[in-house]
């Protein structure tokens, strides 16, 4: 029997129709997850259970009775909590004052709760699922799994009946990942209801009941996991088989092309240097090491920055300005803009990068991110430099896209190029750099060659508090 | 599609509307007629060629502090040091005007007159890019900065006026007045025709300004390195835009066009320094150039709008018995409010 129903859902934002006639029907004390790509409708779908979106037309159900939240507020009173992708902390706050927070009034009021009870609740959940997380820390030095489990303890503290994890695992090392799943696995012991959205296939497959595929909106497929096959999910989801590219054959003998000062880096030419390691370990100091000294050296060098809205996307600037802006000196005579010339690249650039919509004149911003993450990786390559710098460069990308960008990355290493891959997917790494170096606190460890460690064995490098006896290739 | 178009086109003046309605009924508190306090705020921009000139005056000092306000926003930069960078160069341009004696021949006159103009203007950019060097050097909010500076102008200015360079025939405290050479704008044709109102050919050099901007933004690299600056710092220096480069572009081209309004005053009208002879232009600007969104020919009509409800505000205080200069300030800020209002609710429905 149908716990939660979503019935000929549809949901649009003015013209643009994120979800089309959707019914899915989950039963209680379930893990039910919803794959598919990105700007399938995934999140759309939970943001409409959530109460954060109101639904265009269609009935949602709840315990078969109808179900119509007007907002957040409406679904934590129906016990449903949403643990969102991006963390809701406030970081100069404690763990605690953070869970006090949430515990928002619908009265105006000064008051908060007392403390100390909500303490005490806090640690008998900490204790029943052998968590160690220090409350009164301030959130920005906790770890980020240990936000995420305050995220999710903010959560258990409501007593939801119904959990909706939105891409838990996004930024987790392998081991927090696993420890996460057996954690939902003993939240549904509970006989607590679990939506879980990912698009880690592997995940979603050892831990759910069943499984609904999404595609451009529309429900392709629902069906118990055990009947589905990862390749089957795979195909699903973008709708036609993935073909995965190979690593490539290197010659044996590459020259060095570009060291990077005080440490015993140097890229080779052809070749894919990976950079693995949990975010804020030191990527982004090395990245302006390098940065720096490629501009010294005068290498024409391409950036794909780590941070997509923050470094590469300027509000309000169309596409073909960001092309401008990159690539200037191919479109200026005496000063002026070579419109015809700039507009004509660009519109060639969109189509081979099947960038969606196909509008050069529309801004950059309000694209999806897989689009703008598409139409970067391009501009960066338009112009072949001899280094690419890439840093996630297929984060929030859906599988289709990232097929694409995996591709051109191999493609561009095998000419005389170096590509340096900075990631925090470890797979990634793994798959495509013919040598790596690990980041942990700001120590470089590596670099090894390719088969040299396994996932695990880079996992508890990438976590541990000391890698004694591991070689090391310099400090940042 | 076609309506929310149509509603934005129109908001403005529905706003506008909305705003002198507003006023007038607030002119009923003081036991004045509404019906003759919009009368004069809608009419008494072109009562006369003189008035319409005044008016056109007040048109061209609004665009150059629109223009120094708009130019730094582009690259993100909140200005509002206009005003001191007004008085500051107007004073160089009166002093210069009456220290230089041009010899007596043309050659000499008009190097003469580029000194002076191109002085003027260089003080106006040296105190804009001041706040850049606070910004770039001890990261100082260029608000702040602005802020201080116009204080730090006004009192320099006025001290240098009354103690070093008051006019010895005058009670008032001004400057004497510039060389008899160089006040050859009294007799220029726009004024002539006006019937000797301040107008002068500043407004055509300002119209130029602005098409000439409006050209520069979209048909050479520095109008989109300046936008691209603006939306986006960090996403700007990544790809090795200097930072350093953009601010004192932007601000010191900020200072010439304050130094436009300087220079409309004493060259085109006064041809001295009183003090006291800006009606805060620097701040006006401010308002013009957002209700124009930054577009630069925007600009030219929205300083228009401003310089009429300027003229009919001062107005007021002449012609009713009991509403003062002030209360006719109240006015304008008003219709101010519920023109920049519109903006925002017709952005609010589009929207949705």
């Amino acid at each position: 029997m149908a716990y939660i129903e979503f019935r000929n859902i549809t949901k649009s934002f003015g013209d643009c129709v994120a979800c089309h006639d959707v019914s899915i029907s989950i039963a209680k004390s379930e893990i039910h997850s919803i794959i598919g790509e990105n700007g399938a409708g995934k999140s759309t779908l939970m943001k409409l259970l959530g109460g954060i979106d109101p639904v265009t037309s269609g009935d949602l159900f709840l315990n078969q009775k109808v179900y119509k939240p007007e907002s957040a507020q409406d679904a934590f009173k129906n016990k449903i909590a949403f643990i969102h992708q991006h963390f809701v902390l406030a970081e100069q706050l404690s763990g605690l004052e953070n869970i006090l927070l949430s515990y928002s009034s619908s009265r105006f009021s000064l008051m908060t709760k007392n403390s100390s009870e909500v303490l005490t609740a806090a640690n008998q959940i900490l204790t029943r699922f052998n968590w160690k997380i220090d409350l009164n820390k301030l959130v920005s030095r906790l770890s980020v799994g240990e936000q995420q489990r305050l995220e999710i303890l903010k959560a258990l503290l409501q007593e939801p009946d119904i959990i909706i994890f939105d891409e838990p695992t996004a930024v987790l090392t392998p081991q927090e990942s696993e420890e996460l799943m057996q954690f939902i696995l003993q939240l549904k012991k509970e006989n607590k209801t679990i939506i879980l959205i990912s698009h880690k296939l592997n995940e979603i497959k050892s831990v759910s009941d069943s499984i609904s595929v999404l595609r451009h909106g529309r429900l392709v497929q629902s069906k118990p996991a055990q009947e589905l096959s990862i390749e089957q999910m795979a195909e699903l989801m973008i709708g036609r088989q993935v073909v995965k590219s190979t690593a490539l054959e290197r010659p044996p003998q590459r020259e060095a092309m570009l060291s990077v000062p005080n440490t015993s880096i140097s890229l080779l030419k052809s070749e894919i240097f990976g950079v693995a390691g949990i975010e804020g370990n030191g990527q982004s100091l090395l990245i302006s090491r390098l940065l720096q000294e490629m501009t010294k050296l005068n290498i024409k060098y391409g950036d794909i920055t780590e941070d997509r809205i923050k470094l590469s996307v300027f509000e309000g600037m169309n596409l073909w300005e960001h092309m401008l802006l990159k690539h200037k000196n191919e479109f200026l005579s005496k000063g002026l803009i070579f419109e015809l010339r700039l507009k004509k690249v660009t519109e060639d650039l969109v189509k081979s990068w099947d960038v969606r919509p196909p509008d050069i004149d529309k801004p950059l911003s309000e694209f999806s991110g897989g689009n703008q993450q598409k139409f970067v990786v391009g501009r960066e390559l338009w112009n072949q430099p001899q280094v690419l710098l890439a840093a996630h460069p297929t984060r929030g990308v859906d599988l289709g896209a990232q097929e694409h960008i995996h591709k051109s990355l191999l493609e561009f290493s095998k000419h005389k190029k170096a590509v340096v891959l900075v990631s925090s997917d470890l797979n990634e790494v793994l798959y495509l750099s013919d040598r790596f170096v690990i980041l942990n606190k700001n120590k470089i460890y590596g670099p090894f060659n390719r088969g040299e460690l396994n996932e695990q064995q880079i996992g508890l490098i990438m976590a541990a508090d000391n890698n004694e006896g591991i070689k090391l290739a310099g400090e940042l | 599609m076609i309506s929310s178009l149509n509603s934005k086109k129109l908001a403005p003046w529905l706003g506008l509307i909305a705003g002198l309605v507003l006023c007038c009924l607030l002119a009923l508190f003081f036991n004045e007629s509404p019906w003759h306090v919009f009368k004069i705020l809608t009419t008494s921009f072109y009562n006369s060629k003189f008035d319409l000139g005044l008016t056109l005056f007040y048109t061209t000092c609004l665009i150059f502090s629109g223009l120094a306000f708009a130019v730094p926003m582009k690259a993100g930069l909140f200005h509002i040091g206009s005003e001191g960078q007004i008085l500051f160069s107007a004073l160089i341009a009166a002093y210069l005007g009456t220290a230089i004696v041009p010899f007596d021949n043309s050659f000499s006159f008009v190097v003469s007159v580029a000194i002076i103009l191109i002085s003027s203007m260089a003080a106006g950019a040296a105190s804009a890019i001041l706040i850049a060097f606070f910004k770039i050097l001890k990261q100082a909010h260029e608000v702040v900065v602005a802020i201080m500076l116009n204080f730090i102008f006004a009192a320099v200015t006025t001290w240098l006026t009354v103690n070093r360079l008051q006019s010895p025939t005058s009670q008032n405290p001004e400057t004497a007045l510039m060389n008899e050479s160089f006040q050859f704008l009294k007799n220029d044709y726009l004024k002539t025709y006006f019937e000797n109102s301040p107008v002068s050919v500043f407004l055509f050099a300002a119209l130029g300004c602005c098409v000439l901007l409006h050209y520069v933004e979209r048909r050479t690299f520095i109008g989109y390195k300046i936008r691209a600056y603006g939306a986006n710092p960090h996403a700007a220096t990544r790809l090795g835009f200097s930072q350093n480069e953009i601010l004192m572009m932007s601000l010191g081209l900020a200072g010439v066009f304050s130094a436009g309004v300087g220079l409309t005053e004493v060259f085109g009208n006064a041809f001295q320094y009183k003090i006291g002879f800006s009606p805060q232009y620097g701040f006006l600007g401010i308002a013009v150039s957002l209700l124009a969104q930054q577009n630069f020919l925007g600009i030219i009509g929205s300083a228009f709008l401003m310089a009429c409800l300027h003229k009919g505000a001062s107005d007021l205080d002449l012609e009713t018995e009991r509403l003062t200069r002030d209360f006719s300030r109240v006015l304008q800020a008003i219709i101010i409010f519920s023109v920049a209002a519109s903006y925002y609710i017709a952005n609010l429905k589009r929207k949705k």
